[in-house]
Formats: C-alpha cells, sequence, structure tokens
C-alpha cells in the first residue's frame, strides 16, 4: 500500500512539475519575443499615432493580437530556423507588425488554423485577423472588414495551374470546356471559376495541399489559385506549370482584407490609417516574403531534383 | 500520378526539417501527451470515486462529465477550452498552451475514470467479502484490498490511453502548438508538399507507438496472470 | 446460551424471495449443518447472518445484540409516538470481526503473501503488533500443516491450500463464531479432504460453527444438529441421526433419495 500511495504522489509531482516548467518556458518565450518586437520599431511610425492609441480598444491593454494561419507562404508561414514570435513570417506578418508599430502596440502573433482564425475574432480571443482574408458578404456581415491591401500580384492575378505536360491545352476557356476544375471550398477562386469558365466542371477541396495533391494524382485538370500561391506550388513541384489561363478580377477582389471584432470601429479606423500609410511598401514586403518562402530544393531542367 | 520525385523530396525535407520533427515536433508531443495523461490520471481518479459514490448527486455529475467528454468530438472542447474559457476565467491569466493543456487533461481524465473505475469493478467481488467479512470498513476494504489489485488492471489500460493521447495531441497543430503534425504543418505551409511531411510524421508515430503497445500488451498479459505476484520477501530461486 | 437468534428473516433478489420468514436459534459451541437442494436459500441465509446479505424484514440478534437495524410495524410506532428510544446504528464492522467467514472460492488476497493475509485483520483491527500477528500466524499456519507457506504467494498455493489458508485467516481474529459457505464445493475431490479435516479439527475444539455443504457424510459425522433449507424456509431439523435415518418431510426424503 505504502507503495501505491507513493507512486501516487510521484506521479503528482512529477505532473506538477511540467505543468510548471511548461507554462514558465511559454511565457518567457512569449515576453522575449514581445520585446524584441518593441525594440524593433520604428521611430519614424510609433511616434505619430500614439494620440491614436488612446482611444483604441484590444483585448489585452497595449497589445495588440493578430490571429493568422502561418501554413500559406509567401502570405503567412513559419520559419522553423526560429524561435517564439520570430518565427511566424510573411507578408501579413510585415503588415501586422507595421500596424503594431504604427498604433504603439506590442504584437502578439496567435497561430491557429485558418477556420479558427475567424472563431478567436468572433470571440474575442483575438483583436484581428490577417491570414490573406478575401472580402465576402458572409464575412463583412459578421466582422468588421478593412479596406482592401494589396500582396504584390498574389490576389491581382487569378490563374489555373496545371500538369507542365498539358502544355497549353487549358489556356483557354474554349480549351476548358468540360474540364475538371478544382478551387478551394468559400474561396474567391471559387466564385471566379463558377462565372467565369460556366462550362467547365468544378470541384471544391478543402486546403490547397490537399489540392494540390489532387492535382498531380489526376483528380483535377486545372486548380483555381491566386498567382503568388501558384507561384510557390510551381518552384516546389516542378512537373506543374500555369495553364496560360487568366480570370478576369472584379475590382473588390484584388484585394485582401482584415477581419476585426463587429463594431470595434476606433481598431478598424486606425488600421485603415495604417494600411493607407504603408501602401508604397507593400510591393517590397511582398517581394521579401516571397523571396525566403519555398523549401531550397532545386530541380534540372528534366525536373529531377539536382544535388 | 508521378512518385518520382517522392523519394528524393523526402530525404531533401528530412535532411532540412529533421531537427523540427524530433528536437520540436516529438518533444512537445511526448510532454503534452504526458501532462495530459498524468493529470489526467489524477483528475480521472476523483471523477471515478464520485461515480462509485452513495450520493446520486455525485454520481449523476460524475456521469454528465465523463459522458459530454467522451461524447462530443476533442477538436470542439478545444474552441471552447482556448476561445471561450479564457473569456469567463479571465483572472486566471493562462498562457496558450496551458489552456490547450488544461483541455487535453480534461479530455483524457474522462476516459481514464472509466479505466479506473472499470479497473475497480473487475476485481473479483469475492476479495471485497472476504475483507468486509473480517472486519474491514469499506475504506479500509477499498484501500487495503481492491486498490492494489486494481491497479494491475488499471496500468496496462493508462498505458493505452497514453498510446491513444499520443495521437489526439496532433490537434494540439490546430494553435501550432508546437507538436509534430505542427511541425508538419509549417513545413507543408513553405513547401506546398503534403505526402512527404506527411509519410515522415506517419513513421515518426509509428517508431513511438509501436514499441510502446508491444510494452504495454505484455505488461498488460502479465499483469491479467493472478499468479504472477512478485514474492517480495523470498526471491524466486528461493522457495522450498 | 444463544449465539445467534434469527426472528422471521425475509431476503429477496428483485422478484425472488430466497428466504421466507427464517427463524433459528444457533447455541454457543453448537455445531449446525445446513442442507437441501440448490437455490433452496442455505447460502444466503448463511450470508445473512454476517450482513453480507442485508434482510429486508426481520431480525438477527448475535450475542444478545440486534444488528440488523430492521424494525417490525409495531417498534416503528412505538418510535413515532416517543415511547421507544429510536436504537443507536449497529456498525456491523465490529460484529463481524466476531464472525469468521470460510467461502466457496477460498477468496484469499492475492497480492499478500500467506502471512500477511493472516495478520492482515488482527494487526489493523485488534491493535496487533507484529510480532505478535506474526507468531499467530505461524501457529495457525502450523496447525493446519501450511507453515513451509509462511512467506509465499498464495498464487503457489493449490486450492485445498488455499481453503486452509481461508481458515486460518478467519481464525486469526479470534472469532465466537465460524460460518462455512460450502468450503468444499469448489475443490478438486483429492483436496476435500484435507479442507473438512481442519474443518473438523476445529468444531472439535467447541468453535460454534454454521457450515453449509453438501457433503452428507461429513455433515452427519461432525454436526450437533442438521437443518434442511429448501424453497426459503427451514423444512425439518434434527440430529443428524434423525435428518438422515428418520427423515419425514417429504421434501427431505426426495432430496436424500437424490444426494445418498
Amino acid at each position: 500500500m505504502k507503495k501505491t500511495v507513493s507512486m501516487i504522489l510521484a506521479v503528482l509531482l512529477m505532473a506538477s512539475l511540467l505543468v510548471g516548467c511548461g507554462s514558465t518556458s511559454a511565457n518567457t518565450a512569449t515576453t522575449a519575443a514581445t520585446a524584441e518586437t518593441t525594440a524593433a520599431a520604428g521611430t519614424d511610425a510609433a511616434a505619430e499615432t500614439t494620440a491614436a492609441a488612446a482611444e483604441i480598444k484590444t483585448v489585452t491593454p497595449g497589445v495588440l493580437t493578430v490571429a493568422t494561419s502561418p501554413d500559406f507562404a509567401p502570405m503567412e508561414f513559419t520559419d522553423p530556423t526560429k524561435q517564439g514570435q520570430d518565427m511566424y513570417v510573411g507578408f501579413d506578418i510585415t503588415l501586422a507588425k507595421y500596424i503594431a508599430e504604427s498604433l504603439g502596440l506590442e504584437l502578439q502573433i496567435m497561430p491557429m488554423s485558418f477556420d479558427a482564425c475567424q472563431t478567436a475574432v468572433y470571440a474575442g480571443t483575438a483583436d484581428m485577423a490577417a491570414s490573406g482574408f478575401s472580402w465576402t458578404e458572409d464575412r463583412a456581415q459578421n466582422y468588421n472588414t478593412s479596406d482592401y491591401y494589396h500582396a504584390g500580384d498574389n490576389e491581382d492575378e487569378q490563374v489555373l495551374i496545371t500538369l507542365a505536360s498539358n502544355g497549353d491545352k487549358y489556356a483557354t476557356a474554349e480549351g476548358l470546356k468540360g474540364a475538371k476544375i478544382g478551387a478551394q471550398n468559400a474561396s474567391l477562386q471559387q466564385s471566379l471559376a463558377t462565372e467565369q469558365l460556366p462550362d467547365s466542371e468544378l470541384v471544391l477541396f478543402t486546403d490547397l495541399g490537399t489540392g494540390v495533391l489532387q492535382l498531380k494524382n489526376g483528380d483535377f485538370d486545372c486548380i483555381a489559385v491566386a498567382k503568388g500561391n501558384g507561384d510557390a506550388i510551381i518552384a516546389n513541384n516542378p512537373e506543374i506549370a500555369t495553364s496560360g489561363f487568366k480570370f478576369v478580377v472584379d475590382e473588390k477582389y484584388t484585394g485582401n482584407v482584415i477581419l476585426l471584432q463587429k463594431g470595434n470601429d476606433g481598431l478598424t479606423e486606425a488600421v485603415n490609417a495604417a494600411l493607407a500609410a504603408s501602401k508604397d511598401q507593400w510591393d517590397t514586403w511582398y517581394n521579401e516574403a516571397k523571396a525566403i518562402s519555398g523549401i531550397e530544393i532545386s530541380y534540372d531542367d528534366q525536373g529531377n531534383v539536382a544535388n | 500520378m508521378d512518385f518520382t520525385l517522392f523519394l528524393p523530396n523526402l530525404a531533401k525535407i528530412w535532411s532540412q526539417y529533421w531537427k523540427l520533427f524530433l528536437f520540436t515536433g516529438l518533444k512537445n508531443t511526448l510532454i503534452l501527451t504526458f501532462i495530459s495523461v498524468a493529470l489526467g490520471t489524477v483528475l480521472g481518479t476523483l471523477v471515478a470515486m464520485l461515480k462509485m459514490s452513495k450520493s446520486r448527486i455525485l454520481r449523476f455529475i460524475a456521469s454528465v462529465y465523463v459522458e459530454v467528454l467522451r461524447g462530443t468530438p476533442i477538436l470542439l472542447q478545444l474552441y471552447v477550452f482556448y476561445f471561450v474559457l479564457p473569456n469567463i476565467f479571465t483572472f486566471l491569466k493562462l498562457s496558450q498552451f496551458m489552456w490547450v493543456s488544461i483541455s487535453l487533461c480534461i479530455n483524457s481524465s474522462a476516459y481514464v475514470s472509466e479505466v479506473i473505475r472499470s479497473g475497480i469493478q473487475a476485481v473479483d467481488k469475492g476479495q471485497t467479502e472476504a475483507a468486509r467479512s473480517l472486519g474491514l470498513s469499506e475504506g479500509q476494504t477499498m484501500v487495503k484490498i481492491i486498490l492494489p489489485q486494481a491497479v494491475r488492471n488499471i496500468l496496462p489500460a493508462l498505458g493505452n490511453e497514453f498510446i491513444m493521447m499520443l495521437k489526439e495531441t496532433s490537434l494540439a497543430s490546430t494553435f501550432f502548438l508546437g507538436d509534430i503534425m505542427t511541425s508538419y504543418l509549417i513545413v507543408k505551409g513553405v513547401s506546398y508538399l503534403t505526402l512527404e511531411p506527411l509519410t515522415i510524421v506517419a513513421i515518426i508515430y509509428l517508431c513511438v507507438t509501436y514499441p510502446l503497445s508491444k510494452i504495454v500488451d505484455r505488461f498488460g498479459k502479465k499483469m491479467a496472470n493472478p499468479n504472477s505476484y512478485r514474492n517480495r520477501k523470498v526471491k524466486a530461486g528461493g522457495k522450498n | 446460551m444463544e449465539m445467534i437468534k434469527t426472528v422471521d428473516l425475509h431476503k429477496s433478489f428483485g422478484d425472488l424471495q430466497v428466504l421466507k420468514g427464517v427463524n433459528q436459534t444457533i447455541e454457543k459451541g453448537e455445531v449446525v449443518s445446513v442442507i437441501g437442494p440448490s437455490g433452496g436459500g442455505k447460502s444466503t441465509f448463511l450470508r445473512c447472518l454476517n450482513l453480507l446479505e442485508k434482510p429486508e424484514s426481520g431480525k438477527i440478534y448475535f450475542e444478545g445484540d440486534e444488528i440488523t437495524g430492521n424494525l417490525t410495524k409495531e417498534e416503528k410506532q412505538l418510535i413515532k409516538e416517543g415511547k421507544m428510544p429510536k436504537p443507536a446504528k449497529v456498525n456491523i464492522d465490529l460484529h463481524r470481526q466476531k464472525m469468521g467467514m470460510v467461502f466457496q472460492h477460498f477468496n484469499v488476497f492475492p497480492h499478500l503473501t500467506v502471512a500477511k493475509n493472516i495478520t492482515l485483520a488482527p494487526m489493523m483491527l485488534k491493535g496487533k503488533s507484529e510480532a505478535e500477528a506474526n507468531q499467530m500466524a505461524k501457529d495457525l499456519l502450523a496447525r493446519v500443516g501450511l507453515l513451509e507457506k509462511y512467506d509465499e504467494m498464495p498464487g503457489n498455493l493449490s486450492g485445498g491450500q488455499k481453503q486452509r489458508l481461508a481458515i486460518v485467516r478467519a481464525l486469526a481474529m479470534e472469532p465466537d463464531v465460524m460460518l462455512f459457505d460450502e468450503p468444499t464445493s469448489a475443490l478438486d475431490p483429492e483436496m476435500v479432504g484435507e479442507v473438512l479435516d481442519v474443518i473438523k479439527g476445529l468444531v472439535d475444539t467447541g468453535m460454534t460453527s454454521v457450515i453449509v455443504t453438501h457433503e452428507m457424510r461429513f455433515a452427519r459425522e461432525v454436526s450437533d444438529r442438521v437443518l434442511f433449507m429448501a424453497e426459503g424456509n427451514i423444512l425439518e431439523q434434527g440430529a443428524p441421526d434423525q435428518i438422515f435415518y428418520h427423515p419425514t418431510h417429504p421434501r427431505l426424503q426426495d432430496f436424500l433419495k437424490k444426494v445418498l
């Protein structure tokens, strides 16, 4: 019996120790990361908006909490060589940093799945979600949406990608008659394909990685993607190429929006102001993000891995 | 589908990210699992006691607790613990890692409580009768006679719970908590390759779960034999 | 002197009435065997005596104390009218310490050594020192020929040895009465003898015993009195010679024809 009691005690002790360690290390990591962000904050942007920061409501006072799904290069992704908050890189992260700096707030990135990002804003866990969201009617109903921002050619150009072996078979709407087009569920590409390729068969998938797999597998003839994503996919999958077809993209769809909690107009306005002020830098940010994205696998002309 | 690139890509991803998969992913998965099962065991013991108590109200509360946690998807529970509860218990100031851990602990406690309850109930009723007939009270019987025997039913089942939890913690990747599945998401996010990193994840999981389940199996078989109680005073070779 | 007295004992499991008003008195020093067909209520009767089964109604007096806490209608009325004090709650554990019980399936504790099986209860409940308890365990084991198994685990014992251990485990509490519930039914035939010998040796010392058994010859040899139970009641009782050689109740005559 003594043995049993001591065993239970031992388990308890170990568990409490572990919990202790877990929480402390997590906290330290967070603090360290935020400190760095603040240190890196530019002096120019931060100074001019301190007045505005006073009226801004955030979940944690003094902190801008941003939900994002960092598995979507080059918009937001994770640099596995880094630790803590520094791991999160990409266009939206740079943008979030800029917004936080200009509002005089510390930036706290909350990584989570794409679906969860919206929940985080809705539930008040995060102040905003910046994860390459397109504007849609439904989103506008449930969230405050920011003004549009453009991530280089990522959203301006919407294209089809296909197996390189197809050549220019799917370059025109004519050639696409009856072809199977894959698009991410509830995405801009879904609406574009429905509108502009009525004679093709639209098939939906839930996540881009799966879509690429299905394309390689022959389930689709093409998939509809934003140009930037398409380039990242092609960079790592030499058997895939653009089909030559481009969608005509309506003004209101050409940008991304940031989602904020419904009714938090103060923060929304402040974010819009920061967006307007940063317009000139978007292309630079996008190209920087693109440059560091992508796994370093190089291929020769035949599509074989070059060593 | 063209598989000629599969192996080279696999090798490339492994050589580039093996530290991420093993030192970050596997490590965090093991830590999360251990915390969940250890705390889940403590909490589960409490719930099992409630469920076997004489009070009808306590039994009812424990039943609802167990049924709700076992009857709803663990992802849903994670959402509640991550998004809803922190807003209610704002004074707790816990990190996201803690909330997810708590969610997994509580989920695990529901399963463990059933493991403990059935482990106790699997002890022959005659043992209770013999102890009570000697004049031992209900509590003395539980502590001296039933629990020491129930532990032998419970430990192997706890091993299985550990293996199950090892896989369940992959849901922590919904919040990028750094477990093995998070490693996969990270690699997928930059490379747009899915099958290759998933294959690596599968192999890592199998490398852990297969030997573990073999050990639990052997242990369980040994424990199931009632004649296997070791003689503590006399060495096996020392009888007669 | 009365050791155990039951008054109008009723017990049912669901719709099945197992005891239908059993009245019985067992005197100090008496050895009573209970025989009868399966399902006749023998075991239930025995298990009611130390409240392993709780009778719905009726009373059990053990050494003069009522132990069931059951009240008759009249008593309930009197308490309501304040003419009788509410009886104190019975602590059955204290009474059980004085009633040893031996089970059909031995129920030795497999996680404790043979010695620990014996010393556990005396040390916990009677405040015996470890040395005292160990000495007693040695004496008792020697008495049933198991001294060499002192340090072994029960898993190493045969069925007969386990039952002998169970008997001395009960004796270690120095009970006033021993209850045997079919102590040889689960044994291989060649082991029945050794257990019966131990029981016989015990009753020869004057231990008050109630033995539910299918061993008719044994019942005849050791008993002062034999009870025949069937259909939830004692249908006939008397000295062994009378029960086995001059049965009067047709159910008993029928039963003996089948088993002898």
